[in-house]
């Protein structure tokens, strides 16, 4: 059930009228069910492994927390994060270590046919794995107690809003909203229905649009032209941008509507000045995930310089691999590895600690920094979104070949205008440093900054339910 | 209510929202009062309402919009003679849920016609138009029938909710008035019901048009594909068929021509032997007479588009069907009605 469909307006619609009859433990039953029939809705048989998901690392964290041996404690959590890791890594890598395995054994002459399975890959599955198994890890650590209530446990793992694409909310955020009564008061309402309908416009209007525009583009694989090359990119970077923060808002939008609070995963990303600050505005949830659950562990910047390094790129490796099983996405987080290795030298360098907020500097430096960074941005999209490593080397080749052509600048305009009122609200967004600026202005000037986002949708939005972009991870 | 008013006049956010859906209503409103409708929703109105008005004719033509271009009512009428009337009810973009529907409502108004020329294209069966009667010809009680007939419930309810907005309705228009075009224009002219002025429109339209050259254009694929029925489609043409039955109606079936690439290429696929299969089996179970042998083809020159064909290309058409007609309708008088043969001749 996608957000942008007329049967999920539907679905809330009818899980709104519940919700509010309802008393908290009824809510909770009534979310629960409403979230395995979301989930549902794609394929049933998905139920089933996210099921085994929420039955395994419910009972890994009560052992975890009943245990006192530390050697028992250590089983259950390893146990917790194999079953995860193991159902993740079949379901989206198997194919992908097998293939790679006989092309590396083929260029040393040895045939090797792996037997490739039609495997389906669960909607959200990287998500939702992620986030069950931070719960145990965090059990674990003595950071939560365990949720002795299964019902409530699976549906802090389900919560339909944020179920297929985050944000991966951890367990000691949103589990005590799930076992305490929720009250939604007037101003959960009105931020709830605007980030929603910000939500649709970034999505219908910005995402979809700029999808129409990338995908003839990406669909060939050479002859491509610099302006061609600069076009896809640029808007890739509005669509993926629209597409997963609409998704985002949206999700925190229909929370806020059943008296939860999720947590923000973008905050203005193309405004970095960084590559740090770049992974403290963009998917804060999983870039914080991997920070705590990965990088920190494997000794994060406490072993010495080289260990530091050498965790920066396991992290970011691991981290472009999470979001695909292809060769591309491990050249993407290497790509962005590299960018934070090389920041981060250069901070060492200057005697600055790397921070994920950028120093106070000139409006010019500044410009530069954000336009430096949003250049370095652009082509990791298109390593992300490039199908082939030919399909990138041809790109990469064609981008220093510009030449301001109509064509190329009629694409630009083009591109510019779908993406100028979100440009436009981020620019006051980050001037003023308040990512609220809209719901602060007064209620006639909101309401027809509305009116104009709700007309730009319906009459341009596009309305053949695609699907989100980060469903696939 | 008045904790409502309330909350909205304390919370800004609200404040702005219950403005924002005021507004909404209001432009919906005004738009849905004095806004042009489409042509398509006018002439389905237009078709009705005549319907509704005039006598019930002996020979009804339906169908989607290759019935109503290419059959003309008076070269029937004429051709079946003896004082026969025809009038054509067929309406673009429809299928068998909306002739099921406009021979229902003419049967509730007490007009039965002697007889039905139902003359589909082949190939709309594969695609269903629910969207299109949901949103734009079906009464109320009609949509509920739409939603019992087992197809995609959101689709319909969609369809439906899209007579409460204006712009949702007409959105690609809007789009295209926004950035200027002048082609949406012919989206809202005036529909052509009388035959002889339709004619003439048609005309002056094709003569403005350049002629195609088909030979160098691929045929559509959605022309080409094998013969399949949707089911909500049988559903409502089994429905219609019974409906017909029951009230004594002789339906005569028409196949429209097409080009000689068309028609080449539907055979390579099976889909005339197909369509001819499905014509045969609802022959044998309803009050159906096959008008043709065989499938016509007509020369590239009389279509305007791959499927559409122009003036006189459609007096020959339905001067053809006449004929066919007349004959069927002798023997059709002269005694009780049988199973019909594959020829159209009833049998006895």
């Amino acid at each position: 059930m996608l957000f942008n469909s007329f049967q999920f307006i539907l679905f809330f619609g009818a899980v709104l009228l519940l919700y509010r009859a309802l008393p908290h433990r009824g809510q909770n039953w009534m979310l629960l069910i409403a979230s395995y029939v979301f989930y549902g809705a794609w394929d049933w048989r998905f139920l089933i492994l996210f099921f085994i998901t929420t039955l395994t690392d419910y009972c890994c964290a009560l052992q975890v927390a009943r245990s006192t041996s530390p050697r028992r404690r250590k089983s259950f959590v390893a146990l917790s994060v194999v079953v995860n890791m193991g159902i993740l890594g079949f379901f989206k890598y198997a194919n992908f270590f097998s293939d790679s395995l006989a092309g590396l054994l083929a260029v040393f002459g040895v045939q090797f046919h792996p037997l490739t399975m039609a495997i389906i890959l669960p909607v959200g599955i990287s998500f939702y794995t992620f986030q069950s198994m931070s719960y145990t890890i965090d059990v674990y650590r003595g950071q939560l107690a365990p949720c002795r209530n299964f019902f409530d446990y699976a549906l802090y793992v389900s919560f339909f809003p944020q179920l297929v694409a985050g944000p991966i909310e951890r367990a000691t955020h949103l589990l005590p909203q799930v076992l305490k009564p929720r009250r939604v008061t007037p101003g959960y309402v009105s931020e709830g229905l605007y980030l929603i309908l910000w939500g649709y416009f970034k999505k219908v209007f910005v995402a979809d649009n700029m999808a129409l525009i990338v995908e003839p583009i990406f669909a060939q694989q050479t002859g491509f032209t610099g302006a061609q090359v600069w076009i896809g990119a640029l808007a890739f970077a509005f669509q993926i941008y629209g597409d997963f923060s609409g998704y985002s808002d949206i999700a925190r939008g229909t929370a806020r509507l059943l008296g939860f609070d999720i947590m923000r995963n973008f905050n203005l990303p193309y405004f970095s000045r960084s590559p740090q600050e770049f992974w403290h505005r963009w998917h804060i949830s999983l870039s914080s995930w991997l920070r705590d659950y990965l990088y920190i562990p494997l000794g994060g910047n406490r072993k010495g310089r080289v260990r530091t390094y050498v965790n920066l790129m396991a992290t970011m490796v691991l981290g472009g691999l999470w979001h695909g099983a292809a060769w591309t996405f491990v050249i993407w987080g290497t790509y962005h590895g590299l960018l934070l290795a090389v920041h981060r030298a250069w901070c060492e360098w200057r005697g600055q600690a790397p921070k994920g907020e950028s120093p106070e500097g000139s409006a010019l430096l500044k410009g530069l920094q954000i336009a430096a960074m949003f250049l370095l941005t652009l082509y990791s999209w298109l390593i992300f979104r490039c199908t082939s490593f030919g399909q990138l080397r041809e790109m990469t080749r064609a981008l220093w070949d510009v030449d301001f052509t109509p064509g190329f600048l009629r694409g630009l305009a083009k591109v510019l205008l779908y993406a100028a009122i979100l440009i436009g609200v981020q620019l006051g967004q980050y001037y003023k440093k308040d990512p609220d600026l809209v719901r602060r202005w007064p209620p006639a000037l909101q309401a027809a900054f509305h009116l104009i986002a709700v007309y730009l949708l319906l009459v341009f939005g596009v309305f053949d339910s695609r699907s989100f972009i980060y469903f696939q991870f | 209510m008045k904790r409502l008013y309330m909350c909205i006049r304390r919370d800004a956010g609200l404040s702005a929202m219950a403005l924002l859906a005021g507004a909404v209503v209001v432009i919906e409103t005004g738009l849905g009062l004095w806004g042009p409708e489409s042509t398509l929703i006018k002439e389905y109105r237009q078709v009705i309402t005549r319907a509704m008005r005039e006598p019930a004719p002996d020979l009804l033509i339906m169908g989607d919009s290759v019935a109503r271009g290419s059959i003309l009512a008076g070269v029937v009428a004429e051709q079946l003679g003896q004082e026969l009337s025809a009038r054509n009810d067929a309406m673009q973009g429809t299928g068998p849920e909306v002739a099921y529907f406009t021979l229902k409502r003419e049967l509730a108004t007490g007009k039965v016609p002697k007889a039905v020329l139902y003359a589909p294209s082949p190939h709309t069966f594969a695609s269903t138009r629910m969207h299109i009667a949901a949103g734009g010809f079906c009464t109320w009680p009609e949509v509920l029938d739409l939603l019992r007939s087992g197809h995609d419930r959101i689709d319909i309810l969609g369809s439906t909710l899209l007579r409460f907005s204006y712009t949702l309705r007409y959105r690609e228009q809007l789009a295209m008035l926004l950035k200027g075009r002048r082609e949406i224009k012919a989206s809202f002219r005036d529909p052509v019901i009388d035959e002889r002025a339709w004619i003439d429109f048609y005309e002056r339209e094709l003569a403005q048009r350049k002629p195609v050259d088909f030979s160098r254009l691929e045929v559509r694929a959605k022309y080409l594909a094998p013969f399949t029925v949707a089911p909500v489609n049988r559903h409502y043409l089994e429905r219609f068929l019974e409906l017909a039955g029951r009230h004594g109606i002789q339906v005569y079936w028409a196949i429209p021509p097409v080009m000689q690439r068309t028609y080449e290429g539907r055979e390579a696929v099976g889909f005339n032997t197909d369509y001819s299969r499905f014509l045969e089996g609802l022959a044998a179970r309803y009050r159906v007479a096959l008008l043709q042998h065989e499938f016509p083809v007509y020369p590239e020159a009389c279509f305007y588009d791959q499927n559409h064909f122009d003036i006189p290309a459609s007096q020959r058409f339905s001067a053809e069907l006449g004929q066919r007609l007349r004959a069927a309708w002798q023997v059709a008088a002269t005694g009780p009605m049988g199973p019909p043969k594959r020829d159209g001749t009833p049998g006895s």
